[in-house]
């Protein structure tokens, strides 16, 4: 019986070796289907504009918010322009998933021509995953601001899609109501916590059920926390003169802590994911959300499709105990090349109609970003976003800390974060792991250009 | 491995889903087994009804099963009803009641299944054998556990192997309800290597893990296999 079930496994591995051969040959023929049927007809073209293609784009954020839906039709219309025969397949996974997945077809060849992602142009860049784009007409006028996300080694990887800033967004009227200011240290925020908490109002929504805004929350709360002890906090973590057991991080869990125990968050806070927790807001149910730029046009669409009463947005940055705040314009998301396309000039040609102000511009503005091709100047409409910039423009800029910490370490981190908004109490031991992670792990991190 | 609590915490719950299914869900679903192969007017409509969870997609039951347990959900609005306001809570977001509903959920959507394979076997015992175990004035209870227990344990293997392999390597559910949090209160072991892989970044780490989780699910279904066939019954 023994004997049967190991020759079994024995089998199954050597097929399994035998047929990875197989898929190895085939892929490196074939990446897939699509492209497969691609490269076939573009052959011979050499970047011909005749000739039909289909060329596949990757992204997670293109859902049904009519921004997003606006930059879709103006990307296709735009190359259809430059290539007249020629597709566009979107490739898109909403959430978390599609950077899980996008890892995978790097891995496995099949990764879209042209892709989106988060910051991870050094991680790809290191392996090779994607195509040299520094002589791209568009390159040369990017935000050197901005040049640890776009360029690896000297040479530019991707297309930034523009400069935000995210933090704090809160509700005028609820906050002109009480006689609230804005609050410029961290007893005034716990003093407009109390008084709305006390109106019946939830001071802060959270939806932490998409990890990716715990994660967020946390590193905006972190960063001033770290910048106002070290300038170069994240580096210093790297190097090992700062912990991240140490008082910065703290500070942050246990403030959470008071925010849980005194009942400022919404007791659904693990359980609603942030579409959810953005209906809390813009129903004036809350009056604080911790969230990114998108957040003004996301709270308008609500007004018109949900029947909220409008409000006007104000936007303020985290600040420490004695009112430190620093802003680091980051970048969401970034555009790249697969290195291994078999449409590389197309793919490049996607990639600069999607610089081009007709289609980056719109893409701004619906975002809330600045661009970060230089001399692209953009008219904002909604006030919220002009009170985020004016924000960003008052507030002493940072560096940021994650690219420094490797991401064993960070999680370790969001999920001792998760653990205190369930209501645990924080225990400082509980950071140990994420600084043992911190140190064990340390090769992981790519160091972002200076 | 053993220095991580992530991953023990992680092995600790997979320990104990596998367990809750051998010690609960497999007696429970032979129970239903055996009322649904009595005949009754709403006999299929049952049928349908337990096994529907296994067709239902996992999307839509862990939305809908979102729903009914987040804070303001149907759950808590029934214990208020009843005046079980005390029990109320976020029951995917309290590390001390994320776990157990998700062995409950597992054992919702299982349950369905391992009563199929439970049903066929007990279709496939031969009538002649309960009617001469009644010539020799045998009672329902000495049936059940002279004839039907044994002739039923191709079935019991089947079903204890699918339990055990089932809740070793759990992933979906906790995946997709949870995350693994709040916290590392849902990890499972699949699910850590999965995020030691892609959200870590620490692909030797995750490899190990698989490693050490395969050579576990393999000693323990063989020695389950190799315990089980040799009670199991001719006919």
């Amino acid at each position: 019986m023994l004997l049967a079930s190991l020759t079994l496994v024995l089998a199954t591995l050597i097929s399994a070796c035998g047929a990875n051969k197989a898929n190895d040959a085939q892929t490196s023929k074939a990446p897939d289907a699509a492209a497969s049927e691609a490269s076939a007809t573009a052959a011979g073209s050499a970047g011909g504009t005749d000739d039909p293609f289909t060329i596949r784009i990757g992204a997670w954020f293109i859902d049904d918010r009519p921004f997003m839906q606006e930059f879709k039709a103006n990307v296709e219309k735009a190359y259809k322009e430059k290539y007249p025969k020629a597709s566009i397949q979107w490739d898109i996974t909403l959430g978390d998933t599609y950077a899980d997945k996008l890892k995978a077809e790097l891995a496995s060849d099949t990764a879209p021509d042209v892709f989106f992602h988060q910051s991870k142009t050094a991680m790809f860049g290191e392996v090779g995953y994607l195509a040299d784009l520094s002589d791209e007409p568009w390159a040369a006028k990017l935000n050197s601001g901005a040049k640890s996300v776009y360029s690896y080694k000297g040479k530019v990887y991707a297309l930034p899609m523009g400069l935000a800033s995210s933090g704090i967004w809160y509700n005028k009227k609820i906050f002109a109501d009480l006689g609230i200011e804005v609050p410029k240290s961290w007893a005034e925020m716990e003093s407009a916590f109390a008084k709305i908490k006390a109106a019946g109002i939830t001071p802060v929504s959270a939806g932490f059920k998409d990890t990716w805004t715990a994660s967020m929350t946390f590193n905006l709360w972190m960063q001033p926390y770290g910048n106002e002890s070290s300038p170069t906090f994240g580096k210093d973590l790297y190097e090992g003169k700062k912990r991240l057991d140490g008082p910065e991080v703290q500070a942050v869990m246990t403030h959470l802590q008071e925010m849980v125990e005194k009942g400022y968050l919404n007791k659904t806070a693990l359980s609603i994911d942030w579409p959810q927790s953005a209906e809390l807001f813009t129903s004036g149910k809350a009056a604080m959300i911790v969230q990114g730029p998108w957040m003004p046009g996301t709270a308008q669409e609500n007004f018109q499709t949900k029947g909220h009463a409008a409000f006007d947005l104000g936007y303020f940055p985290f600040r420490t105990d004695k009112g430190y705040a620093t802003v680091v314009p980051g970048i969401d998301q970034s555009l790249s090349v697969n290195a291994k396309t078999k449409l590389l000039q197309q793919a490049k040609d996607l990639v600069g109609v999607i610089a081009s102000p007709e289609v980056y511009g719109p893409f701004n503005i619906g975002s809330g970003t600045v661009p970060a091709i230089q001399g692209m100047k953009l008219d904002y409409p909604n006030s919220a976003l002009n009170d985020l910039l004016k924000v960003v423009e008052e507030t002493e800029p940072g560096l940021a800390i994650e690219p420094y910490v490797p991401a064993s370490a960070v999680t370790s981190l969001v999920e001792t974060f998760t653990k205190v908004a369930s209501g645990i109490k924080f225990n400082p031991k509980d950071l140990e792991e994420a600084q043992k992670k911190l140190e064990k792990d340390k090769g992981t991190v790519i160091l972002p250009a200076e | 491995m053993l220095e991580d609590s992530k991953m023990l915490q992680a092995a600790k719950n997979t320990i104990l889903i596998t367990l809750f299914g051998i010690v609960v869900q497999n007696p429970l679903s032979l129970l239903l087994a055996i009322l649904l192969n009595r005949s009754f007017r709403t006999k299929v409509l049952l049928r349908v009804a337990f096994y529907l969870p296994v067709v239902v997609s996992l999307v839509v039951t862990s939305i809908v099963w979102g729903q009914i347990l987040q804070y303001d959900g149907l759950l808590n609005h029934l214990l208020e009803r009843i005046g079980l306001s005390a029990w109320e809570r976020d029951w995917l977001g309290d590390t001390r009641s994320v776990f157990p509903t998700i062995i409950a959920l597992t054992q919702w959507q299982g349950l369905g299944y391992c009563a199929v394979i439970y049903l066929a076997g007990l279709q496939a015992i031969p009538q002649d054998l309960y009617e001469a175990a009644k010539m020799d004035g045998a009672k329902a209870v000495n049936r059940f556990v002279h004839v039907t227990l044994p002739m039923l344990m191709p079935a019991t293997t089947i079903v204890v192997f699918l339990t055990i392999v089932g809740g070793l390597k759990m992933f979906d559910i906790p995946y997709i309800m949870t995350g693994g949090g709040p916290g590392s209160a849902s990890y499972t072991l699949t699910l850590a290597i999965y995020n030691a892989a892609f959200r870590e970044n620490t692909y030797g780490y995750a490899i190990a893990g698989g490693i050490v989780l395969m050579i576990v699910i393999m000693a323990v279904t063989l020695l389950q296999l190799k315990v089980m066939r040799r009670k199991e019954v001719e006919m």
